[in-house]
């Protein structure tokens, strides 16, 4: 079996939106699940970039929920964390549940890219595969080096191109600010979650009246998340998202382009959520 | 020609976004970039004062690779720095 992490989390009321467990926060509680997974069975997270000169970056996330929970339902949390290298070294899953009073509330999932750090001021970095010197330290049943991870987001695009129904759309612009960094004075993932809410919050407030299905924006609870990651964004840079919303099977599924003027290609990303 | 540097750059030029250099190549540019913002270089540049090809070069939105470095280049061209990945 591969090696599960568990701590518990006593919740505060910025952990729930009135409908639901709050998906900037579940991204960011599960970024530091995998921090406390590196610390308790590899590496820590420090460590792993200064001593090893070994980082990874975010490629995607997921988040599902499952089990309705609410924060009156119980103070606490408990997230159980699994990590896998996968596709021959070059990719990285970690996968954490998140059980509450009611039983398992979400399920999230982060891809991540192994890099080597090459300097350690700007914290620069170049892809690399998990080196044998670090991989050695992993369970075998830990090492899924011929798996590839699956993506989700493309696969729900194209079903929208077939058979979706577009029903709104909204650009909202931002700034990357410190606030919204890490370390490395790159953007932290887990804030596109907060970004792309703001424009699609915006979207359906301004449009809800001539579209009474872009209600469920603000009113209903998410059931995924998923995103996936190009290119990062670093402090000061400006930014747009591009959201649409649209009517497939039935469900909303609300999809937006994280965009940006800064050369090297207009597109850094894309999140989907679907109520 | 004018640098542009951004994101975690910002940190090794004193917050300056914008840096003016008087050079006839990219090449020169950075150099003296380098020694007008001595924090950059260890970013930029590694042991043997190469460019690090963890960075892009933009010159005027279009991106330059290193062999071409050694171009001829206008006082007017713009020179964006973007940092391709970052581990932290």
């Amino acid at each position: 079996m591969p090696r599960a992490h568990t701590f518990e989390l006593t919740t505060d009321t910025s952990h729930f939106t009135p409908l639901q467990l709050q998906p900037r926060n579940l991204l960011s509680t599960g970024f530091n699940a995998l921090s406390q997974w590196l610390r308790a069975n590899w590496v820590s997270f420090p460590d792993l970039i200064s001593k090893h000169r070994f980082s990874v970056v975010i490629l995607g996330t997921s988040v599902e929920w499952r089990a309705p929970l609410k924060f009156f339902d119980g103070p606490t949390l408990t997230l159980t964390s699994t990590l896998k290298i996968q596709r021959n070294g070059t990719r990285a899953q970690l996968d954490t549940e998140v059980k509450g009073a009611t039983g398992v509330a979400a399920r999230v999932g982060i891809l991540l890219c192994p890099v080597e750090v090459v300097e350690l001021q700007g914290l620069s970095a170049t892809p690399t595969r998990v080196p044998e010197r670090l991989a050695s330290l992993l369970q075998p049943d830990e090492l899924e080096l011929d798996v590839t991870p699956r993506r989700v987001v493309p696969d729900v695009r194209a079903a929208l191109e077939r058979s979706g129904k577009m029903i709104g759309e909204h650009k909202s612009a931002f700034t990357v600010h410190r606030h919204h960094c890490e370390v490395a004075d790159q953007w932290a993932f887990f804030e596109v979650a907060g970004l792309v809410g703001a424009s699609r919050e915006a979207m359906a407030l301004e449009g809800v009246a001539k579209q009474p299905a872009l209600q469920a924006a603000l009113g209903t609870p998410l059931q995924r998340f998923d995103m996936e990651l190009s290119r990062p964004y670093y402090w000061f840079q400006p930014g747009t998202v591009a959201s649409t919303a649209w009517v497939l099977d039935g469900g909303l599924v609300v999809v937006h382009r994280l965009l940006s003027p800064v050369p090297g290609g207009e597109e850094h990303g894309v999140a989907v959520e679907r109520f | 020609m004018k640098f542009v540097l951004s994101g975690n750059l910002l940190r090794f030029s004193s917050f300056g976004r914008e840096v003016s250099i008087d050079a006839p190549t990219l090449s020169d540019g950075l150099s003296r970039l380098c020694e007008q913002c001595p924090s950059l270089k260890p970013v930029l540049l590694d042991g043997d004062g190469k460019f690090r090809q963890i960075h892009r070069l933009f010159v005027n939105g279009d991106q330059v690779m290193v062999d071409e470095l050694g171009a001829p280049r206008g006082a007017g061209d713009e020179v964006q720095i973007v940092t391709a990945i970052a581990g932290g």
